[in-house]
């Protein structure tokens, strides 16, 4: 027989065990019924806009420029907002509209954005050195792919349709070995990011990719987790680095200050630790002639395939 | 204490074990429900509580990680429509707002604007989520960063409301299912009560039916259960106990019969002296029936104790009084009981009115045939006396009728007295010894006793004689020897009594005999002399006052006419002497 006061022991513990359960939150009293009339304004009152272009994804590229758009905003003085779009092309329309102060944009896009309203070079990065970088080819690492000929009939990743180094260069390549760009490979998309596309290879979603190598580069010594299980089997001669476009529109003043900043940039302590973090030398005055190997590229190009087509 | 709790509550029921067992069953049964409506009710509180909670955070988190870039790249349509569609798609979900890095709202669902006090509550906020009270229900509000914070933040609001209905439900359907199961619980228990406590119920007849006396009943079973097993030891102790109780009645019928042919009386009676048992010799002896004396005090049939208190019962020899009043002499051991109880005493009285008679009868005998022997010798000692009596007195005469001196002359005087004396007793003698045949005619008793009185009138010298003469058939007897025996008998009784005395004569007719009663009250004779007073010569009287004949000759007289002369006498109160004749 369970006494009585065994009885009311089980009785607590049942009580404990629930009401353990049962802790209230704090619960906070909110009205829901005020409303405001709907004015979402997406416009930065006074600032400059700088546009990336996504050379790499535009989360990576956030955190990327954020210390550099940070110190910028220091050096100017006025809020500076990072602007980002999807492809190339969007960006590129940004600075045709005005719509952007400056943008960072690939190299290829720097020629259509010149050929086609006037973009104007304001500066490029040094990398070590030099201000040039270099198109990879990329097959996974275990991948028994060596040479560009052997990606034949395989899928294949393309940056953005204005990029040089992730479009344009491989394209030439295999306009060089007598192939057919259009047809060279089973499949092609485009990732609109380098480290989408090492990504890509790297899960083997496709056979092989072509990249930025300034992205390979710095991923590979920063966060080798993709990178690591890619290998390169071709390296494409150096190109113009992607440069620092402005409108031709932009006022002059601010051209000259923005200019100055940057190119000043790694003699100041900050903006040195800044540049280092992401792996540029500093900032250079910018020449078009550093382009015109592209150029070349873009119509030997666009001639095969007029030419097959 | 918990069990007499439950047993005031089984007693607050009442009625039978059937009904305490519904009762106790369906409390059983609410109990449960109620406990388990509890715990049902916490315990889904908690689940879907934890799985709202878990897919709030969900949502937000794979909201937030998949807006990153349509967020960076300003595609608001983009978000827009992942947000209205989330909503659409995901139950539960209130709203949903997105804001940028500076807390500025970009995307939300609200219908009619945003409403500003949420934006105020949210600032500032590092917790996974937050309870809100709309007083439409409580919503839980998710936050969930997008790139850590640096693209901004997804804010979606789960409304607890479908939860709150959901446990609602369940609770509503186990409560009635309790009741339910309550309402067949008192249907099942009732039915399996009746079938469990039918074996008790016929345990219960039996026992009802052994206390009526009906031993030997025996119970029928046909479980195989403990209540089996109690009702054959019921049985086997119903059928022992009939085996013993008709062996114990047979020996009881073996005692009583045993008692019973004692022909004294047996009497049980109890610490306080109060009669438990009687036998049949007893019930002639005293004349009660058991059932009359049957609790009462011992003392009734006790001659002398009629109004003590504790009496003490003697051992030996003692006077008893039977029911119709009359006294008998009996004889009473008094043995205490030797009983494991040890609670009274077992009397045995033994009526010992006829040894007595008879030992008087004996008596008389030896007496008859002593005075019988005393007889014959008297005549012939005093027919040899007679004669030279004669002589003496004879010449004593005839000398005293000459002149001598004085002196002689008075000698022969006293010679002459002395003589007549001696005749006198030789005659008495003579009268003693031939006892001669009465002559025998048919008397009136009453009559005879008013001549002798008349003709004593002068002798009584005021002594008060009172009669008390019932009417008498005529009897056959001598009247001469009759009215001697009465005149003995009243002379003895006046010589007893001093002045103030009293004497009284009675007579009464018996069926076949007649009674002389003559009473005094006077100094009575003790208990050493009662036994020889018909004895010849015997007397208390002073040497020449008396001869001590008179009795005996009474007595010789009485028994030729064939009857009887009692005497009873206690010193100091008087004595009773009782002729009985045949008629």
């Amino acid at each position: 027989m369970i006494s009585e006061k065994k009885m009311i022991l089980l009785v607590i513990l049942f009580f404990v065990i629930t009401s353990g359960c049962l802790e209230p939150e704090k619960v906070v009293k909110i009205n829901l019924s005020n409303r405001t009339v709907d004015n979402i304004d997406n416009s930065d009152a006074q600032g400059l806009r700088i546009a990336v272009s996504a050379i790499i994804s535009p989360d990576e590229t956030l955190v990327y420029y954020q210390d550099m758009f940070d110190y910028l905003s220091l050096k100017m003085d006025v809020p500076v907002k990072l602007v980002q779009r999807k492809t190339y092309q969007e960006v590129n329309d940004l600075v045709r509209k005005n719509s952007v102060d400056a943008a960072f944009v690939c190299s290829l896009a720097y020629i259509d954005g010149k050929d086609q309203f006037g973009m104007e070079l304001l500066a490029v990065p040094i990398v070590r050195g030099e201000p040039r970088y270099y198109s990879y080819i990329i097959v996974p690492d275990d991948s028994s792919i060596k040479s560009l000929e052997e990606l034949k009939g395989k899928t294949f990743a393309y940056t953005d349709p204005l990029s040089n180094s992730g479009k344009l260069s491989p394209e030439y390549m295999i306009v060089q070995i007598g192939e057919n760009p259009e047809t060279f490979f089973k499949l092609t998309f485009f990732t609109y990011s380098h480290d989408k596309s090492i990504q890509a290879v790297a899960e083997k979603m496709v056979d092989g990719a072509a990249v930025d190598s300034l992205v390979w580069d710095f991923k590979n010594a920063t966060d080798p987790r993709f990178t690591s299980r890619t290998k390169i089997i071709s390296k494409s001669p150096p190109y113009g680095i992607p440069p620092l476009v402005v409108s031709k529109d932009i006022d002059p003043d601010l051209k000259e200050k923005l200019r100055k900043i940057l190119i000043k940039m790694h003699e100041d302590k900050k903006g040195k630790e800044i540049l280092d973090r992401i792996m540029i030398d500093r900032f250079s005055e910018a020449n078009d002639s550093l382009y015109d190997s592209v150029r070349d590229m873009k119509k030997v190009v666009n001639n095969a395939k007029t030419k097959d087509s | 204490m918990l069990k007499q709790k439950i047993h005031s509550i089984n007693n607050f029921i009442g009625g039978g074990l059937v009904r305490n067992f519904v009762v106790w069953i369906v409390f059983i049964i609410m109990l449960l429900g109620v406990l388990t409506t509890i715990f049902v009710q916490v315990s889904l509180t908690k689940t879907l509580s934890e799985e709202l909670r878990e897919r709030g955070q969900v949502i937000s988190r794979n909201m937030a990680s998949s807006i990153i870039e349509p967020i960076l790249i300003d595609d608001t349509v983009y978000v827009h429509r992942l947000v209205e569609n989330t909503k659409k798609t995901e139950k539960d979900v209130k709203y949903i707002y997105i804001t940028n890095a500076k807390g500025k709202v970009i995307v939300h669902t609200f219908e009619d604007g945003f409403p500003v006090e949420l934006l105020t509550v949210q600032m500032g906020l590092e917790n996974k989520f937050r309870l809100f009270d709309t007083g439409e229900g409580i919503v839980i509000d998710f936050t969930a960063p997008i790139l850590d914070g640096r693209a901004g933040f997804v804010h979606i609001g789960m409304d607890e409301t479908s939860m709150q209905i959901k446990i609602e439900q369940t609770s509503r359907a186990i409560i009635t299912l309790t009741l339910l199961v309550g309402a067949l619980g008192v249907f099942l228990a009732y039915i399996a009560g009746n079938y469990l406590t039918r074996p008790i119920r016929s345990l219960v007849k039996g026992t009802e039916e052994i206390g009526r006396g009906n031993l030997g009943y025996q119970i029928k079973t046909d479980s195989t259960d403990e209540i089996n097993i109690l009702s054959k030891a019921f049985n086997k102790m119903s059928y022992n106990l009939n085996n013993s109780i008709n062996e114990l009645r047979d020996s009881e019928e073996r005692y009583k019969n045993l008692v019973d042919s004692i022909s004294d009386a047996v009497i049980l009676i109890d610490s306080q002296k109060k009669i438990l048992s009687w036998n049949s010799g007893a019930q002639k002896i005293f004349g009660y029936c058991l059932d009359e004396v049957e609790g009462s005090k011992i003392n009734i049939i006790f001659y002398t104790a009629n109004d003590v208190d504790n009496l003490e019962i003697p051992d030996g020899e003692s006077v008893f009084k039977r029911k119709d009043g009359m006294n008998f002499p009996g004889l009473i051991s008094n043995k205490p009981l030797q009983d494991r109880r040890n609670a009274g005493n077992v009397l045995v009285i033994k009526d010992i009115k006829e040894q007595k008679e008879m030992a008087n009868l004996e008596t008389r005998l030896i007496q008859s045939e002593k005075l019988f022997m005393l007889g014959k010798l008297a005549a012939g000692v005093a027919h040899e006396i007679n004669n030279p009596l004669t002589t003496i007195s004879l010449h004593t005469q005839v000398m005293l009728r000459k002149t001598w001196d004085e002196k002689t002359d008075n000698r022969l005087k006293i010679i002459n007295k002395e003589t007549n004396r001696a005749a006198r007793i030789v005659k008495r003698l003579l009268e003693f010894a031939h006892q001669s045949e009465p002559k025998i005619s048919s008397i009136d008793i009453n009559r005879e006793i008013d001549n002798l009185l008349n003709v004593l009138e002068p002798q009584l010298k005021g002594t008060k004689i009172t009669t008390d003469l019932t009417h008498l058939p005529f009897i056959m007897a001598d009247r001469e020897q009759i009215q001697q025996v009465i005149m003995n008998m009243l002379t003895n009784s006046m010589q007893s009594i001093t002045t103030d005395g009293e004497i009284s004569i009675k007579t009464a007719a018996k069926h076949d005999h007649i009674e002389i009663s003559i009473i005094d009250n006077g100094c009575g004779i003790s208990q050493d002399n009662i036994g020889r007073i018909f004895d010849p010569f015997f007397t208390t009287k002073m040497p020449g006052e008396g001869t001590g004949l008179g009795l005996s000759i009474c007595y010789g007289i009485i028994k030729k006419h064939s009857g009887s002369i009692d005497v009873k006498s206690e010193v100091g109160i008087g004595t009773t002497f009782t002729i009985k004749l045949p008629i």
